[in-house]
């Protein structure tokens, strides 16, 4: 009776996922540095709104 | 305070459901019999194709609200739904591109789905970078809402290209094209891990289109914050 033969296909398989990962994280680390970001700048034009109150 | 509550529950219910479906991927689905492990690729491959075609549905919906009220919560959706969606795609693009080394032995190929799948990260790519040109910010607005509906003719055509022509690329569900190679058929383990899959990166699409649409907002402050501050000086 005919065997089937399975690939080796792991390191494939383990490229795939570092890759979802990869994009995964690097998408949400732009999303927390962007935040961070704003609220700095939001922080900033604050104090200069009230000092040119004072 | 509310929705900072809401967001982080929501947040904390994708992490857990994405950790069950790493479990279900690499623990309760079979090793397919022919391609071996990289067949597990399949699950996020999918559902990351089916997010990505949610999001530009979203957009879709969005700038057709957004032309008929005018109202500027439409726009942010819409826009912060597109970068999700090209988060996505990408991640559809480049895990079917690994898959396809072993299984068809190149890397990419200009198959029907493979240039269709290209063409419509493209449409959307250049929605955001246009978007970011435009600096009127009505103009932007509503040239994003158009671009949004015309662009979304290529999310069917992409579902559809497997269908349509003779393709390489395989339909898992529902009849394949004779010429196709990587075509297998799903045990219910398969099934289930697949489903799972796909509630869960539906879950974690809706966790960061909030935080995404959160940072539109705080973006958009900013910009007014700035301009008030330049009517002072």
């Amino acid at each position: 009776m005919p065997q089937e033969i399975t690939a080796d296909t792991t390191r494939y398989m383990v490229l795939g996922y570092v890759a979802f990962f990869v994009i995964g994280v690097g998408y949400l680390v732009s999303i927390i540095a962007r935040v961070g970001k704003m609220r700095r700048a939001q922080d900033a034009i604050r104090q200069e709104l009230e000092e040119t109150e004072g | 305070m509310k929705s900072g509550f809401g967001l982080w529950s929501f947040t904390l219910v994708a992490v857990l459901l994405l950790a069950i479906s790493i479990y279900g991927v690499f623990s309760y689905a079979p090793r397919e019999v022919i391609m071996g492990e990289v067949q597990r690729v399949f699950y996020f491959h999918v559902a990351a194709g089916w997010v990505s075609a949610l999001a530009f549905l979203v957009t879709l919906i969005a700038g057709i609200q957004y032309l008929s009220t005018r109202n500027s919560k439409w726009d942010r959706l819409a826009a912060s739904s597109v970068e999700v969606g090209v988060m996505f795609t990408t991640m559809n693009i480049v895990s079917g591109s690994i898959w396809a080394r072993p299984i068809w032995n190149t890397w990419w190929t200009w198959d029907p789905r493979l240039t269709t799948a290209t063409v419509m990260w493209l449409l959307y790519v250049a929605y955001l970078m246009l978007r970011q040109g435009l600096g009127d910010t009505k103009r932007r607005r509503v040239f994003s809402s158009i671009y949004g509906i015309v662009a979304f003719t290529s999310v069917p055509l992409t579902f559809a290209a497997i269908r349509i022509w003779r393709t390489i690329h395989p339909v898992v569900i529902g009849s394949s094209d004779p010429s196709a190679e990587g075509q297998f058929d799903m045990t219910p383990r398969m099934q289930h891990t697949l489903l799972l899959s796909v509630v869960t990166f539906t879950m974690i699409y809706g966790t960061l289109l909030w935080h995404r649409v959160r940072l539109e907002r705080c973006t958009e402050r900013v910009a007014e914050m700035k301009s008030s501050l330049m009517a002072r000086l």
